[in-house]
């Protein structure tokens, strides 16, 4: 199935990195997935397909990272705005979603947490309502 | 005799008390120590007296435990009512959200509203998540949700796995509440009846507390206590938020039709085209009807579109017609895409249209003013669909499973008022003496059942209760026996030349009964009392008379005495024989009708 919602980010683009600016510039909720292992890319396509919906006209965009190394400074940052974040932690982090224009990182998902289908499911389901929370966006 | 009663006695001591099910305990009314409830509880074969009063009491909380099981609630079922609680509040708290916003929607992404309802969601998913029996429950709806997206039985735009969550929810609460409501419709059913030796019973009324239908059996109406008063309390908590809820989805829907009457702004547009068109033919005569008919066949289809949108999902503002339910929006996408196509049709025709305008009418005000407005129409145009599209999305996201929770709110609302009705009376109390004519060994059989209520042919009752209890004269009374005596005069009496004289005689014996001991009432059954005889000592063929101190028992087949003989002056000892002769019961200590 088509990943209509998400970007893939490739680091033979120049443009890469700009349009990782970009997305965190835009008015969506972000959800960023890390690595390329088989809960990885189910992320990404759950995520994809939970994107498509936006409540209250709020868009969700999907951020594919396929190499946790890559932009990881900046993930890194991203997540620090989280107390709870132990930045040891980055390595195994599956996916983390942003709120909108705010590079301040809402949720974090970790791959013990997602099992099975449903786990994952309601997991980027919470992932991307918390995002959604606690908004300072002046339009 | 003594030895018997020393057997007895024993036997007595060594009976264990059959203590029956707790639904329903007996006793005699006289003998109820409330401080020591165990004390005096009769057992199933308990004895009581003929003439007492019975004390029944009765224990809803087991006799419901017996309802449940039988009509299989479990306390699982229950829980579950529980659970179903939570999801229904956040789901009035979202619908509370939506409803003090829709109304005021302006098309642009509210981050406000999102803010509020991101809340709500996040903590639906933790419920979900952190609860393995509703995370079990939703993996099941997912799955059943993707089979039915892949069969294209469901359109994952306009129903989505949120609103199918909820719906599912729905459908599984309601099948806990049947299994309730079977529970509320298991009838309760206690009898007394009094079974005589010839086969026979009568009916006996229970207390004034129990249904007065005179048949067989005293049938308890229909009581409704299937359910403790916590479990009640949940829900009746969860048709409260069901009425709170048919209030927010009644606004809701109403605020809805309000808001996307609101921005169907561009109907203005299509008006002041049609109006303009119409003009066209006033000021191009011979061509005009040509024209004018072209236009209307371009736009009349347009219009019919859009008006049929209109009534569809607008109906009439501030009336219930309109959207109802989010089954209405199922396709909202797919017309909305035709409506948004057939307006950019629309307006890149209406050029070409108006090139068959003759150049001198093309600088007239009309024809221009319709170039003008088809550049402000098409973007007025386009921004309502917009604006629909985010109160589309909003709606779908706030109205999911509305329906399905209403049907089960409605439904359990209803229960719950009757839950409350006509509780099952604690204690009754039943006079014996009212039972009617009986006697000595009679036995009163009380009995309880639950049974669904309904005529099913499967409908077998089940016994829950069953206690036989039989009635004895415990207190002292009195009876009349007629009996043949051999009388043996302790003294020598002048022509008699035996030792044991026959005579007739009946004796006056006063009794009292066992509450202990069938066998010493029905078998030893001990009287003692005075036996009057009509010895003939001197065997002159005169009779005299006798009067004697006398003990019975065996029921009166051997009893033995001392007395007087008056004509012979003589003293003596007796054994007599029960004969058989029906025996009288003495109008003094003895009220037992027979």
């Amino acid at each position: 199935m088509p990943l209509e919602n998400t970007l893939i980010y490739d680091p033979a683009n120049a443009q890469a990195s700009a349009q990782f600016d970009q997305i965190l510039r835009d008015e969506t909720i972000l959800l960023i997935v890390l690595g390329k292992d088989a809960i990885a890319t189910q992320t990404v396509h759950e995520g994809d397909n939970q994107a498509n919906q936006s409540p209250f006209g709020v868009k969700r965009r999907v951020l594919w990272l396929p190499d946790h190394l890559v932009e990881k400074s900046r993930c890194m940052a991203i997540l620090q705005t989280l107390t709870t974040f132990d930045p040891t932690m980055y390595e195994k982090v599956t996916a983390f979603s942003v709120k909108p224009v705010s590079d301040k990182a809402a949720d974090v998902l970790l791959p013990e947490e997602m099992p099975d289908e449903i786990s994952m499911l309601l997991r980027i389901k919470r992932a991307f309502a918390r995002a959604g929370q606690d908004l300072r966006i002046d339009l | 005799m003594f030895l018997l009663l020393s057997i007895v006695l024993q036997a007595q001591q060594q009976k264990p008390v059959n203590v029956p099910a707790p639904i329903l305990r007996v006793y005699e009314s006289s003998r109820y120590n409330p401080a020591n409830p165990n004390e005096n509880l009769l057992g199933k074969d308990g004895i009581v007296e003929i003439n007492g009063t019975l004390l029944l009491l009765l224990d809803r909380d087991a006799i419901r435990k017996e309802m449940q099981a039988y009509a299989g609630v479990q306390a699982a079922d229950i829980r579950l009512v529980s659970k179903y609680k939570r999801i229904l509040e956040q789901k009035t708290k979202t619908l509370q959200l939506l409803q003090e916003g829709l109304a005021a929607s302006n098309g642009r992404p509210d981050y406000q509203k999102l803010n509020a309802l991101s809340g709500l969601m996040d903590e639906f998913y933790t419920t979900l998540l952190s609860d393995p029996e509703l995370r079990s429950m939703a993996d099941k709806a997912n799955k059943e949700y993707r089979q039915k997206v892949a069969a294209q039985l469901i359109d994952p735009n306009s129903y989505t796995d949120d609103m199918y969550f909820v719906e599912y929810f729905g459908q599984a609460a309601k099948a806990v509440l049947d299994r309730i409501q079977s529970a509320e419709s298991v009838r309760f059913k206690l009898a007394g009846k009094l079974k005589f030796d010839s086969g026979l019973s009568n009916p006996v009324h229970l207390g004034d507390d129990f249904d007065e239908i005179p048949e067989e059996n005293y049938v308890v109406p229909r009581w409704v206590f299937s359910l403790s008063e916590d479990q009640k309390e949940e829900l009746r908590a969860v048709a409260q938020l069901s009425n709170q809820l048919d209030s927010l989805r009644i606004k809701s829907l109403k605020d809805a039709k309000n808001a996307f009457f609101d921005v169907f702004s561009s109907r203005a547009c299509f008006d002041n085209i049609k109006r303009d068109l119409d003009s066209l033919p006033f000021l191009v005569k011979g061509m005009a009807d040509t024209l004018g008919r072209r236009a209307m066949a371009i736009i009349k289809p347009l219009q019919d579109q859009f008006i049929s949108v209109q009534t569809q999902y607008l109906g009439v503002p501030n009336t219930a017609a309109g959207i109802n339910n989010m089954e209405q929006l199922s396709g909202f996408n797919n017309q909305l895409e035709l409506l948004n196509n057939s307006t950019v049709s629309f307006f890149k025709n209406l050029p070409l249209m108006l090139q068959q305008v003759p150049n001198e009418l093309k600088a007239t005000p009309q024809v221009q003013h319709l170039l003008n407005l088809r550049d402000s129409c098409s973007l007025q145009v386009r921004r309502d669909l917009n604006r629909f599209e985010v109160l589309y999305n909003a709606i779908k996201t706030g109205y999911g499973g509305a329906n399905a929770e209403q049907e089960f709110n409605n439904s359990i609302t209803d229960k719950v008022r009757r839950l409350a009705i006509g509780d099952i009376p604690e204690e009754s109390f039943v006079d014996l003496t009212r039972t009617g004519k009986r006697q000595n060994g009679d036995v009163l059989v009380l009995q309880a059942q639950v049974m669904l209520d309904q005529t099913a042919s499967n409908n077998k009752p089940n016994t829950i209760f069953r206690q036989e209890l039989t009635l004895q004269q415990i207190k002292m009374y009195s009876e009349v026996k007629v009996n043949m005596i051999l009388a043996n005069p302790t003294i020598s009496v002048p022509g008699l030349n035996k030792n044991f004289v026959f005579a007739p005689s009946y004796s006056i014996l006063l009794r009292k009964g066992s509450r202990k001991s069938q066998f010493y009432n029905e078998f030893i059954n001990i009287g003692v009392g005075l036996n009057i005889s009509a010895p003939d000592f001197n065997l002159d063929g005169t009779p005299e008379f006798g009067a004697a101190f006398a003990v019975s028992a065996i029921k009166d087949i051997i009893s033995a005495g001392y007395g007087y003989n008056f004509g012979t002056d003589a003293p003596y000892f007796f054994i007599g024989f029960r004969v058989p002769f029906a025996s009288a019961a003495l109008p003094i200590l003895n009220n037992v009708e027979k």
